[in-house]
């Protein structure tokens, strides 16, 4: 078997639409997630029993539960409940419940990391509350999660490819498709893999420029 | 001390260079140890002390020049640009008569008290375990931690850690010991007992021992020579009354003067 | 749900739970190997094998591993390298989890004080003690509680397998589902087994972390 450059050039157009697809699911996915990771680490912050508890066992369920099984999980159910939602919309919903788990422990770790004495001084400065969250907490908890919240975005991004299983047209599914249609997997299964590689180092190297970031504002 | 001047010197680095990235920290440095003789180097942080003891210990290796233990070279053939090859056997059947002490101690914390002493004679001398642990439990009995053989070094003081290390150290041996700042890290009272143990076992024993410190009143009552190291060059050297009390030079001058400032 | 039909959807399950434990006890082993051999080729200072190790890391960490699941399956074939998928999946899933595992590995060695190495040498230990019984020991418990993490994922990438025609849990669901349109009974019950067989290995790893301790003061 022989590579065909031909061939490759041919196809790249067809393959460069899933990523639009790809990036589609991996920012609805990644907002969707950050914003219910928000809610389970909230509970869990919250020191109450009643929230922390559920909290808990839901992230450990979702963290110890292949992404694969929940997203059929939720593309066959929703049917049941008379939801027909569009294969990307489920996709969206999988990732974002899938990877809240993961955001939630970044929110946690980030919060808990703040040094006492940055709430003392927002209480001895008199600030109300809301005021010593938004100007002096959250501020200084933002920065570090970055680059840890940049790590989960790139795995999301490497994980669209399980929703071409339930029908989803990004990257994969289009090799796949040129595959079966002219059983030359080849160049098309070895090009989305160079894709996800090269977006893959590009974001390594973003974020490890955030973390030296970080440090030094540290 | 009686020294031995007319055998083959214990330890003798000719015209020895060692540089770290742009930084020549050793700079043609010649220097002989006698058998059995007790050396003291003394001198500013940097100087380039403990790197002396360091490439003794062969946990450095010189940039240019050679090192000689009890008469062998450590490494033998070293032409110019191949840096890799170092006889890995032929540098253990020499260090096998080295040993030395750290400032940080150095213990396997992984291990407890008697494993960390027993260590060296298994696996690098060979001996079986009864006759290690043996061995192990006297040095320990003298050090004055045999209550401490099962504890783990974690739950040990800095002073009783050293003790052990100095035990360890022992328990191989040596015909030289080096002994790297070993109170430099423990608070005064201790530093005290640890240096009256090192004082005993040095009029039990008869093996060369260099040491790196800045406790002058020990090394006035200890050392045969005393050698003043600033900038990687020996400045002055001689007995303890030569060099401590009528320094020649004035680089000497101004370091013992600003020992007795902070103390 | 009345109990037979529980039942019958339960012992297809298992059946392909014990193939999924195959496969993630294969891919395990395969990992703990690859990273061990990938970490001491970063870490041995020969330029050329430390490059190779670089790559294989970059290239498995950069690219999912359904992707090179899918790569393995539907392109190797075509030069003349077919590998049973069962086969195809403990490879992958092994090399996988070793580019991640090997930064684990070099990592916790790397945090080993250099004061340990020294008085190692001091005793005059040769090479091979001076890592299996001090470098290796002091470096275990950072590397264990990651690989458990390392591990639960490579237990829940086992799922992809189905993917690629292996029986495995996940592709036994699906055929549970199409003949019995029980959807969220097979998955959610699918979901509980792979939940167990997670909490199996966070188990095994838990009781390894006990016997690799030791007691840690702060280092002086």
């Amino acid at each position: 078997m022989t590579w065909h450059w031909a061939f490759a050039w041919h196809v790249l157009p067809t393959l460069l639409q899933g990523p639009v697809v790809t990036v589609e699911a991996t920012v609805a996915g990644m907002f969707l997630a950050l914003l219910i990771g928000l809610l389970w680490a909230g509970m869990v912050l919250s020191g109450r029993r009643m929230l922390v508890w559920p909290a808990r066992m839901i992230v450990e369920f979702i963290r110890n539960t292949p992404l694969l099984i929940q997203l059929f999980f939720l593309y066959y159910v929703f049917p049941e409940f008379h939801l027909q939602m569009p294969a990307l919309l489920t996709g969206i919903i999988a990732l974002g419940v899938n990877y809240s788990a993961y955001t939630a422990e970044v929110y946690r770790t980030g919060f808990q990391s703040i040094p006492r004495g940055q709430r003392d001084v927002a209480v001895a400065l008199s600030l109300p509350p809301h005021r010593a969250f938004l100007d002096v907490i959250l501020p200084q908890a933002i920065i570090p999660m970055i680059p840890a919240m940049g790590n989960n975005l790139v795995a999301m991004f490497k994980d669209t490819p399980l929703l071409s299983t339930i029908t989803v047209g990004e990257m994969m599914q289009k090799a796949l498709v040129i595959g079966d249609t002219t059983f030359r997997y080849l160049e098309p299964m070895t090009m989305v893999g160079v894709l996800f590689l090269v977006v893959s180092l590009i974001s390594a190297l973003g974020i490890s420029r955030c973390e030296r970031f970080t440090r030094r504002r540290s | 001390m009686p020294l031995d001047s007319t055998s083959e010197p214990a330890v003798e680095l000719r015209n020895v260079s060692k540089r770290f990235g742009q930084l020549t920290v050793l700079d043609r440095l010649s220097l002989t140890v006698a058998c059995g003789e007790r050396l003291f180097i003394i001198g500013p942080s940097g100087s380039g002390k403990s790197t002396v003891l360091r490439i003794i210990m062969t946990l450095e290796r010189p940039d240019e020049g050679e090192v000689w233990i009890n008469g062998r070279n450590l490494y033998p053939s070293q032409p110019p640009g191949l840096r890799r090859r170092t006889d890995q056997r032929h540098l253990r059947t020499i260090r096998r008569d080295v040993g030395m002490v750290f400032q940080q101690f150095n213990l396997f914390d992984h291990m407890r008290v008697i494993n960390n002493v027993m260590e060296g004679p298994m696996r690098s001398l060979g001996l079986p375990r009864p006759e290690a642990e043996r061995r192990a439990r006297e040095l320990l009995e003298r050090v004055g931690l045999a209550d401490k053989s099962r504890a783990w070094p974690a739950q040990l003081s800095g002073g009783q850690k050293q003790r052990v290390a100095i035990a360890r150290a022992l328990a191989m041996q040596p015909k030289i010991m080096l002994f790297d700042e070993i109170t430099s890290a423990l608070d005064p009272e201790i530093a005290a007992e640890v240096l009256k143990l090192v004082r005993e076992l040095a009029g039990q024993l008869s093996m060369t021992m260099l040491f790196v410190t800045h406790q002058m009143h020990f090394a006035r009552t200890m050392a045969d020579r005393i050698i003043f190291f600033d900038g990687g060059h020996i400045i002055e050297q001689g007995p303890p009354e030569a060099v401590l009390d009528q320094p020649k030079e004035k680089r000497t001058q101004d370091f013992l003067a600003s020992l007795t400032e902070v103390s | 749900m009345p109990m037979n039909t529980f039942l019958h959807l339960l012992i297809p399950l298992l059946r392909g739970a014990l193939v999924t434990a195959e496969i993630t006890a294969g891919a395990i082993a395969l990992c703990a190997v690859a990273a061990s051999l990938a970490a001491l080729a970063r870490l041995s200072g020969i330029a050329p094998v430390a490059w190779l190790a670089r790559i294989y890391i970059e290239i498995f960490r950069g690219t999912s591993a359904m992707i090179q699941l899918f790569w393995v399956f539907y392109v190797l074939p075509f030069f003349h390298v077919s590998l049973s998928p069962m086969f195809s999946a403990i490879l992958v899933m092994g090399l996988n989890g070793g580019a991640y595992g090997a930064e684990i590995i070099r990592g916790a060695v790397v945090a080993v004080p250099r004061g340990q190495l020294d008085a190692a040498v001091a005793i005059n230990l040769p090479l091979f003690s001076r890592i299996g019984r001090v470098i290796i020991p002091q470096a275990l418990p950072r590397i264990v509680p990651p690989m458990a993490n390392l591990f639960i994922d490579i237990l829940k990438n086992s799922a992809l397998a189905g993917l690629v025609t292996v029986s495995d849990l996940t592709f036994q669901a699906q055929v549970l589902r199409e003949s019995t349109l029980a959807n969220g009974e097979v998955y959610g019950l699918a979901m509980l087994i792979y939940f167990a067989l997670a909490m199996v290995i966070s188990l095994l790893m838990r009781l390894l972390e006990r016997r690799i301790r030791f007691p840690v003061g702060s280092r002086a």
